[in-house]
């Protein structure tokens, strides 16, 4: 029988949740660990993201305990088709997110605050993709920072970014 | 523009280690676009290496063939494909006019050799047309693809001429020493692999096959090789055993083009087949009047799951695919095509005659259209490759002087 354990988000909603799944959040691990988890686990995550972290962890969670009840024969063909499985689950699940990017910085900061470093990359990656074509002085304007290079820095800023054609 | 806004906020609201974690995932032009921004951007953000080609630590063996006139060892080339923007436009600036699609080889001397972007003029473009050098600190500038070929050691140079078509990778060759695999279409209508830290070269077969089998194209698509040949079959090869799989697929419905030319691209998360074929039956070449070019153009995406290939009419929103004889890639997303939406583009030598330049001899085909259409018909589209826009030679002489404040 597995051990589960009640996740309360911070608007008040309960997830039950096995133990397995969730300790693949170190914070959550953590808090197990010390003994600081009897009853309901108070997160400081939303329901509506905490819905789509369990989400993860579940399909990571399903691709391990998989691998666990394998002989080793046919075992590499089984991963590459779980492989192919997991691509395309994740196509789906970065769609989803980047229709609602209210949802993806929400999951991005929960993932840092649950300390899951595979979701976390990850987002990043996802979040990166969508910058591209912004120069300097945007970036400055955009961050609120100053140009604080020295001439001879600009210099070097210049030779980096050069083409000389070949003639 | 405004999703756009919306993530740099984000970005921006982010503790720095978290910020870091996003901003160095970045492609290489915009990384070196925020060390250009200020110190703490340059002192936390590394600098991204180069691709430097050929590849400057990778020599490959090529023992494939007893025939000791060939190459023993092969380099492996990397050029890749730009869209540079003029800066004066917004990021998400649809006017083709605005921006030019580049191919380029950056090579160990520092200098940048500007090949044609499909591939078509062996040679290299027409240098005296392209200005002296360019600061890329003057223009918006994105990577679209990386594109690689192999040629024979430097040392080897005398040895006897081989064919390389399309060269594709199943992961960048990295700092990290990771392992990867090669395939590579070779002289007529074969495909081999190589992987990293095998003495020989593969040859790719079907198991069981009696007709001769003839590869047209491949590509590397979710984690997988994928290789369409001739009579019409595609394959797929796995980049660490390189075991063969035949694809048995359903078409979902009469696709004339057998005699055609097949190839597979991706978009930002589908694969495309593309099969082109000309009509005899129409017009003369060379072509002047648009509707005498007769070429039919099917596109099917694979649909994995249920192991098919099915038509497709509107799959590709604002992203467009680039068939070139050595690339392919896509323009998508980012809010940003200055070219033909939901639409192929390829090289066709029916139409070398009338554009004897290069980017002058593409076809466009709308998808669901099933008919291409020559470039030259959409004369604001026609300038995307070549030549190099008047805005860029205009702006050479303000190169020494970065728009910094």
């Amino acid at each position: 029988m597995a051990i589960m354990y009640a996740l309360k988000s911070s608007d008040n909603e309960i997830f039950e949740v096995e133990q397995k799944v969730i300790e693949q959040s170190e914070t959550i691990k953590k808090m197990i660990e010390d003994g600081a988890a009897t009853g309901e686990i108070p997160l400081q995550v939303s329901s509506k993201t905490l819905a789509k972290v369990l989400e993860w962890c579940k399909q990571r969670q399903h691709k391990t305990v998989e691998n666990e009840n394998d002989d080793n024969k046919g075992k590499r063909k089984k991963e590459r088709d779980e492989d192919d499985d997991i691509k395309e689950w994740e196509n789906k699940f970065s769609d989803e997110l980047k229709a609602d990017k209210d949802v993806l910085f929400d999951l991005l900061l929960a993932s840092n605050y649950l300390d899951l470093p595979a979701l976390l990359s990850f987002l990043c990656q996802l979040v990166a993709d969508m910058v591209a074509g912004k120069m300097p002085e945007e970036i400055r304007r955009m961050f609120n920072i100053e140009n604080d290079f020295t001439p001879e820095e600009e210099k070097a800023i210049t030779a980096e970014h050069g083409w000389a054609f070949q003639p | 523009m405004e999703t756009e806004l919306a993530v740099l906020l984000f970005i921006r609201s982010l503790p720095r280690d978290l910020q870091h974690e996003i901003l160095k995932r970045l492609e290489r032009p915009q990384i070196l676009c925020f060390r250009a921004a200020s110190k703490h951007f340059r002192n936390t953000l590394s600098l991204p290496p180069k691709p430097i080609s050929p590849h400057p630590d990778l020599v490959i063996p090529f023992c494939i063939h007893p025939d000791s006139s060939l190459p023993r060892q092969l380099l492996l080339t990397i050029s890749t494909v730009y869209a540079i923007q003029r800066i004066e436009t917004t990021s998400d600036d649809g006017d083709p006019a605005n921006t030019w699609i580049v191919r380029v080889e950056e090579l160990s001397s520092g200098v940048v050799r500007v090949k044609e972007t499909l591939y078509r003029f062996v040679d290299g473009v027409p240098s005296h047309q392209l200005p002296r050098s360019l600061n890329l600190l003057d223009y918006r500038v994105r990577e679209l693809s990386k594109v690689f070929g192999l040629v024979p050691a430097a040392s080897e140079k005398y040895r006897k001429y081989v064919y390389f078509g399309k060269v594709v990778l199943s992961s960048y060759p990295d700092e990290f020493d990771s392992g990867f695999t090669i395939l590579a279409l070779c002289g007529k209508g074969s495909v081999i692999a190589w992987r990293k830290g095998d003495d020989f070269w593969t040859y790719i077969k079907i198991e069981g096959s009696t007709a001769p089998v003839h590869f047209q194209d491949i590509v590397y698509y979710n984690n997988k090789f994928y290789a369409v040949c001739y009579p019409r079959r595609v394959i797929t090869v796995d980049p660490l055993t390189l075991k063969v799989t035949e694809l048995d697929f359903e078409i979902t419905r009469y696709f004339p083009t057998l005699r055609g030319n097949n190839f597979l691209v991706k978009s930002s998360k589908d694969l495309f087949w593309i099969c082109k074929e000309w009509q005899y039956l129409f017009g003369n070449y060379p072509f002047e009047d648009p509707n005498e070019y007769r070429t039919r153009v099917d596109v099917l995406k694979l649909d994995e799951k249920n192991n098919k290939w099915v038509e497709v009419s509107d799959e590709l929103g604002n992203e467009a695919l680039f068939i070139g004889e050595k690339c392919s890639f896509s323009l998508s997303g980012k809010g940003y095509t200055p070219c033909k939406q939901n639409s192929v583009y390829f090289v066709d030598e029916q139409l070398s005659e009338i554009g004897n330049c290069p980017g002058r001899d593409i076809g466009i085909s709308k998808i669901g259209d099933f008919l291409a259409t020559p470039i030259f018909a959409f004369p604001g589209y026609s300038k995307l490759f070549w030549p190099p826009p008047a805005w860029l030679i205009c702006n050479q002489t303000s190169a020494s002087n970065p728009k910094h404040e």
